[in-house]
């Protein structure tokens, strides 16, 4: 009867130290392509290669690093919550194994050039029913833990891992339904502009409810609980979560801006987009303001700096994009490196520092020990992953606003006055500063695993236990 | 007629019109110390877990 006392912290365990490895391995595969982009030369053979690698990358930083950051903090944050273990610990341990080996087999395949060309989506079939498995057994943890909670109110956290759980599901269902041909080979039941149409209601909604939605909820928990203070605005975080579920799926034809697409379908996303900038700054001011009355601890605990930057870089890229989706700013920044700088200013900044404060506040306390080995060393790592980040976006606006200039530049006579090759040659010292930010952003994860490591061997896994009373009692 | 379209627009007037009764739900009086009671949620676990808790109301 000992497990009924406790909750179930080995699979957050679990979870967040893989968290940091895979953190660690996306980061270094977006470390060697920026680097191949600067240095061609290390194109090494098929396998090697930057076509290959890229979304290796991409699926490793927000499948593998972002997914497993989401598992361990949504299986903590709903049972702590809730006041009750996790529904089934067979079943959430066959989430991690599973989920792991959806990584290990991307990470497989995509070097051998097995994709399904979908950005976002590219694993092939086989991997996607796995997915899909994994998915509905995390569906059913959670939501049977939130069925048997022992308090009374479902905590705002909770309610956007919910939204996130269902709208994934959602999303690749639909975007993966695919023909196998062979056991590696598929073609997508769509065509055209519809094709192009799913993807993007997939890859922009995976943008809001895999990047924003899951690590708001992140935000709804560790961003009070460190600061030691409830959120700013409770009921702002009830209109925040039902203005962004009614307005994120509707944004994801500002990917296809100027394309096949149908041109009021275009206005449509436009318009949604611009509307997003309401939710986004409404949730951000609710996380920032939960400071108020305790800005004293920012100077001297670096977590809470990793989660209010955090909110900074998150407030700064929903203005940002907002604005690239207004078609005559879009004719400039679409297919630039702006767009790149826009991602990692939400990736790096938003998605991955969140989570790295969360991961901090988290793992001193399933191990048993009271704060990270070293606190120092979270401060170095603030500092270096700050001015990674702000390296790698500012080397990007510039590229990219470079390029959507020089790409449009004309003669008085009509013909282009730049070649693209002119255009890729001015883009080099930027995208050495980019790898120069990336490297700074690694290194800031290498003193994470080291520390990390520290802390572990000196703690010893411990499982709190449930408090015997419940809350709603008063 | 096009059912279909005007089901869209119908379901379109749905959706704001539900948007607007959770706005003016949240704004409510008598919202105000359910969510005072859920914000202070996170406060009211284990002691060990939190060392500068704020005055949460629980006499634990």
């Amino acid at each position: 009867m000992d497990t009924q006392s406790t909750y179930n912290y080995k699979v957050v365990r679990q979870f967040s130290i893989m968290t940091v490895v895979w953190g660690i391995v996306g980061m270094l595969v977006g470390v060697i392509i920026a680097a191949q982009l600067v240095w061609p030369e290390l194109n090494f053979g098929p396998w090697f290669h930057y076509g290959r690698l890229r979304p290796l990358h991409t699926n490793a930083v927000i499948f593998a690093f972002g997914g497993s950051a989401l598992f361990a903090t949504s299986y903590y944050v709903v049972q702590r919550t809730c006041h009750v273990r996790l529904l089934s610990d067979k079943l959430a341990a066959f989430t991690f194994w599973g989920w792991q080996l959806v990584i290990v087999l991307a990470a497989v395949t995509l070097p051998l050039g097995l994709t399904t060309g979908k950005e976002y989506a590219e694993l092939e079939w086989p991997i996607d029913i796995l997915i899909t498995v994994v998915w509905v057994a995390y569906a059913i943890v959670f939501f049977g833990t939130l069925a048997i909670r022992k308090v009374k109110h479902i905590y705002v956290a909770n309610w956007f891992y919910g939204a996130f759980i269902l709208a994934v599901a959602l999303l690749h269902i639909v975007n993966s339904l695919e023909v196998p041909v062979t056991m590696w080979k598929s073609y997508s039941v769509y065509a055209g502009a519809v094709d192009a149409m799913v993807q993007w209601w997939y890859g922009h909604n995976a943008v809001g409810f895999f990047l924003t939605a899951a690590f708001l909820g992140m935000m709804y928990y560790f961003v009070p609980k460190q600061a030691g203070r409830p959120v700013y605005s409770y009921r702002l975080s009830v209109v925040h979560f039902w203005a962004l579920i009614f307005t994120y799926m509707w944004a994801g034809p500002h990917h296809l801006h100027y394309t096949a697409l149908p041109d009021w379908t275009q206005s449509l996303g436009m318009a949604f987009s611009l509307v997003l900038l309401a939710p986004s700054w409404g949730g951000m001011i609710n996380g920032i303001m939960t400071l108020s009355g305790a800005w004293h601890k920012l100077r001297t605990d670096p977590v809470l700096k990793f989660l209010v930057v955090s909110l900074s870089f998150y407030g700064m890229s929903t203005f940002e994009g907002p604005m690239m989706s207004i078609k005559t700013v879009n004719a400039l920044s679409h297919y630039t490196d702006w767009t790149i700088g826009h991602v990692h200013s939400g990736a790096l900044g938003w998605v991955a520092f969140i989570s790295i404060g969360s991961m901090y506040y988290l793992i001193p306390r399933l191990f048993g020990r009271d704060a990270m080995h070293s606190v120092k060393l979270i401060e170095t790592h603030f500092w270096l992953a700050t001015v990674g980040v702000v390296l790698y976006i500012a080397s990007l606006w510039i590229a990219g606003v470079m390029e959507g200039l020089m790409w449009r530049a004309l003669n008085p006579d009509g013909t282009l006055t730049y070649s693209f090759a002119e255009a890729v040659k001015a883009t080099y010292p930027y995208l050495f500063v980019r790898f120069l930010g990336g490297v700074l952003f690694l290194t800031g994860m290498l003193l994470m695993a080291y520390n990390t490591y520290r802390t572990v061997v000196a703690g010893r896994a411990v499982d709190a236990k449930i408090p015997a009373v419940a809350v709603h009692a008063h | 007629m096009d059912w279909t379209n005007l089901g869209r627009t119908l379901f379109t007037v749905f959706c704001l019109i539900v948007f607007v009764v959770i706005v003016l739900g949240a704004f409510g009086k008598k919202s105000k110390k359910r969510y005072d009671e859920a914000a202070n949620l996170l406060f009211s676990e284990d002691e060990d877990d939190q060392p500068q808790k704020p005055d949460a109301s629980n006499g634990a």
